[in-house]
């Protein structure tokens, strides 16, 4: 680092100068230049800067001064640590000293020989952030892909740091030099053969319609990401971040097919991007029958029977999970929410095979899941009826 | 002294006249400025208050003495200044005191002398403008486990007046001004030299020991390395006193730092807890400790301050936590550090089911109550729902994606007459509070069920939970 940036930004420094004035603010000073320097890009708000230093030390009270003129290091969270004592030098930190109007302070530290000292200084900085996004390539039939995790490593803090080994909290780390303003992107990680989940949900509530007039609901359609090692991932959280998706096709060619943010995804837990709207497969949603039965004064029940007409216009077959908001549906039935719990089961009018899917359903959320087969050249097209029952009871 | 003024334009001054007649000259004197010997600053950070003493030696003729005591600039409360004759009690007799009407921040006090000779002066007063507080560093092993922490104090200097080589006392403590600082300050003091002389004796029979041993038995030089200053904590009454060993000299707008103790290994505990009302809406990470001896801490009370949490990490480098505030901790008494939400945990409550029961309704013409199912219900379409029971199923879903075991505190506020079904291990913490434990295994993932019953409308009859062990299952559709 040239002396011109040292001099303008932090400073750690010696001073030879009496004790009695220490307070006295010219000094014959010598500059230990950092030795190693790591970024600690871990926590989520704050990045840490540790940096080694040799300071030489004669024996006695030693005055080291710290200044950081124009970087925004934050001074309530400096630690100074000396690391070895392998020569025999042993040394006391006696007190810190904060000048007035300066961004610098004074370490008094005594020691017992002449001798040079390995010392880290720890501190927060503010304004050097980091973003996280990732690169996701599909294979052309969707079964596999790649996905890469870039780091964007920002740095407005005012100071430069020389070959900074940046730690991410992964096993491995990159080495690189950190200029002022400027951004530095590396790879963090990159998990090949990643096998892809992809799902079709219908949501009227949460999604929307494609087409209300003629009852189409939105198709979205989902990547779904497991970080575990049965998909070769879950080594690390996924920290969130944007995720871009592209799609090989035919040519080899990457196209670019969607974008989405991801939430943290810890190790073994797994999430959803959605990539886009299903053209193919076509949902229309009609309430077909809301009955009104009442039991007593004002206490009734409320039958409500639903129907779905599925199409697959797809060469393969596909999971559509249907989903059904449940106050939503009460209300669209009869305009008033009840204010209390809402009660409810599935009557036996319901079509939709199997059992509602656990993870996502609820109180007032139930789902289904339908396997649609492929259409062939004979059929053109797969159309499915299904119909869901739901009996709310106990309302007034 | 003089050299300061010119850098710094806010100076104490004593000036000692050297004329001795009863009529003052005017506008012409001739002074002499008295050096301060020792300095001692007590400072009550509750009150942004310090009480300065400083002695001074002065020459002192027969007959009357003119004292002129000045503080441009400074911070000092005028009515605090006393002046105490130390060395010559009996000689001196201070008459009158004179604030003059002309020059603000100024007195003189009126001495009258039954010798010629050195006197020494004791100087007091109340100044703000300096103020002290402490703040804490700490590293927690990698198992997070236990962890070491320094504690420090920071002095600032902003009276506007520089003190050298000054002893410095912090007082912890919301203190009652009125009549108790000099008792306070003056017993703490006591305290103090008694156990200086109990060094003094040590040291004494050291010196004794080493000096009998044979020729060639050398204790180790180690004159030139300091050692770091101790800081003595004495507690007094309802006060703490933190004594910084020596002196310090803390120029007008500096700071300084010093380390008031440093405790290796404390045992801490980490426990997540939902808590909305204390911790807000989310699963806080607590890290507990308690301030006793076999944390190697428990010498005196935690004084308020900001501690900055780091852990070491897999590359034995730091991994910052949190910076958060610890609230003053008296000996024996437990820290809790609210660290914040730790991404690695999921944390989600969910309402799997409700369904009613013991349906009431009301039959306004006969005035009667029926039961929903009782088999002698009539109907009629004026009749009302008037009570009913309603059950709600739950599932806390917990996750634990640290590499650590965890435990886990859920609190939930439960309103109404209520029945809390559940074979979890729950703990009633009010009336209508209860306190969910459980523990989790490193990547263990937990969906703790339990069935809130409440009875509502003229079936209640209470306002309060009561507990009930029930196995609860998954409900299914």
């Amino acid at each position: 680092m040239p002396y011109k940036n040292i001099y303008r930004f932090i400073i750690l420094s010696l001073c030879f100068l009496p004790l009695a004035n220490s307070y006295a603010r010219i000094k014959l000073i010598t500059l230990p230049v950092r030795e190693h320097v790591e970024i600690q890009l871990e926590n989520k708000h704050t990045t840490i800067i540790e940096e080694e230093r040799i300071v030489p030390l004669k024996k006695g009270n030693n005055n080291i001064d710290f200044s950081w003129h124009n970087s925004s290091i934050r001074p309530d969270t400096i630690i100074f640590r000396v690391l070895n004592d392998e020569s025999g030098l042993k040394t006391n930190i006696l007190s810190v000293s904060y000048p007035p109007n300066e961004s610098a302070l004074t370490w008094k530290v005594s020691a017992n020989q002449n001798g040079s000292a390995r010392v880290r200084i720890s501190y927060a900085i503010n304004r050097l952030n980091k973003k996280y996004h990732y690169i996701a390539r599909a294979n052309q039939d969707e079964s596999k892909m790649q996905l890469v995790q870039y780091i964007k490593v920002d740095n407005q803090s005012g100071e430069a740091f020389n070959e900074a080994r940046m730690n991410t909290g992964s096993e491995h780390s990159v080495t690189l030099p950190m200029e002022i303003d400027e951004t530095q992107q590396f790879i963090n990680h990159n998990y090949t053969d990643v096998p892809i989940e992809k799902t079709y949900t219908v949501n009227a509530v949460q999604f929307g319609y494609q087409d209300r007039t003629q009852d189409t609901l939105n198709v979205l359609m989902h990547y779904q990401i497991h970080n575990d090692k049965a998909h070769n991932m879950g080594t690390q959280s996924l920290v969130a971040g944007k995720y871009r998706i592209y799609q090989q096709d035919k040519e080899g060619t990457a196209v670019f097919v969607g974008e989405d943010w991801g939430e943290y995804t810890a190790i073994d837990d797994k999430t959803d991007l959605f990539i886009g709207q299903a053209r193919d497969i076509v949902v229309k949603r009609v309430i077909e029958r809301k009955k009104h039965r009442l039991i007593n004064g004002n206490l009734y029940n409320l039958d409500v029977l639903l129907s779905y007409e599925i199409e697959n216009f797809k060469n393969k077959p596909v999971t559509l999970i249907i989903e059904e908001f449940l106050p939503y549906l009460n209300n669209e039935t009869l305009s008033a929410i009840s204010e209390n719990g809402l009660e409810w089961e599935i009557g036996s009018d319901t079509t939709l095979s199997g059992k509602p899917i656990k993870q996502r359903t609820n109180s007032e959320t139930v789902a289904y899941q339908i396997k649609l087969p492929a259409r062939t050249e004979a059929t053109k097209k797969i159309k499915l009826i299904k119909k869901l029952h739901i009996n709310f009871k106990n309302q007034w | 002294m003089l050299n300061r003024m010119k850098h710094y334009p806010m100076v104490l001054l004593i000036i000692l006249n050297l004329m001795v007649m009863n009529v003052w000259a005017k506008n012409i004197d001739l002074s002499t400025l008295p050096n301060r010997d020792s300095v001692q600053l007590t400072i009550y950070n509750s009150e942004n208050l310090t009480l300065v003493r400083e002695t001074r030696q002065i020459s002192v003729k027969k007959g009357q003495n003119r004292l002129q005591f000045s503080w441009v600039n400074t911070k000092i409360d005028p009515t605090s200044v006393q002046l105490n004759i130390i060395s010559h009690p009996i000689e001196l007799q201070l008459n009158n005191t004179t604030f003059p009407h002309d020059k603000p921040q100024m007195l003189y006090w009126h001495i009258m002398s039954a010798v010629e000779s050195l006197v020494t002066v004791e100087i007091s007063y109340f100044t703000s403008g300096i103020s002290w507080r402490a703040d804490y560093s700490a590293i927690l092993s990698q198992s997070g486990k236990t962890m070491s922490m320094d504690s420090f104090v920071s002095v600032s200097n902003h009276s506007g007046e520089d003190y050298e080589n000054a002893q410095v006392r912090l007082v912890i403590g919301k203190i009652n001004l009125v009549e108790q600082v000099n008792d306070l300050v003056g017993q703490a003091q006591y305290k103090k030299e008694k156990r200086k002389r109990v060094k003094q004796d040590m040291s004494l029979r050291i010196a004794k020991a080493t000096m009998s041993q044979r020729a060639g038995f050398y204790f180790a030089s180690n004159e030139l390395m300091e050692k770091e200053k101790e800081v003595e904590k004495d507690s007094l009454s309802e006060y703490t006193i933190f004594t910084i060993d020596g002196t310090e000299t803390i120029p007008n707008q500096w700071s300084k730092r010093l380390r008031s103790g440093f405790s290796k290994d404390i045992n801490i505990d980490i426990i997540y807890r939902y808590r909305p009302r204390e911790y807000g809406d989310h699963l806080a990470r607590i890290l507990l400790f308690t301030n006793n001896k076999k944390s190697s801490l428990g010498d005196a009370p935690l004084p308020e301050g900001k501690i900055q949490l780091y852990q070491k990490n897999k590359q034995n480098t730091l991994t910052y936590i949190a910076g958060v505030t610890l609230k003053y901790t008296s000996v024996d008494d437990k820290v809790e550090l609210n660290t914040g939400v730790d991404p690695d945990i999921y944390f989600d409550l969910m309402s799997l089911k409700n369904w009613k029961d013991m349906i009431w309704m009301h039959y306004r013409k006969a005035n009667v109550y029926r039961r929903i199912g009782d088999g002698h219900i009539i109907v009629d379409h004026n009749s009302r729902v008037a009570g009913w029971n309603e059950h709600q199923m739950f599932a806390q879903h917990v996750r634990n994606y640290t590499d650590n075991p965890i435990n886990v505190e859920i609190r939930r506020v439960i309103k109404g007459d209520s029945i809390l079904k559940s074979q979890l291990d729950i703990k009633k913490h009010d009336f209508q509070t209860v306190d969910i434990h459980s523990h989790l295994k490193k990547g263990e993932k937990q969906a703790l069920l339990y069935e809130v019953d409440t009875k509502k409308g003229r079936n209640a009859k209470q306002n309060q939970v009561s507990l009930e062990t029930r196995i609860i299952t998954y409900p299914t559709w």
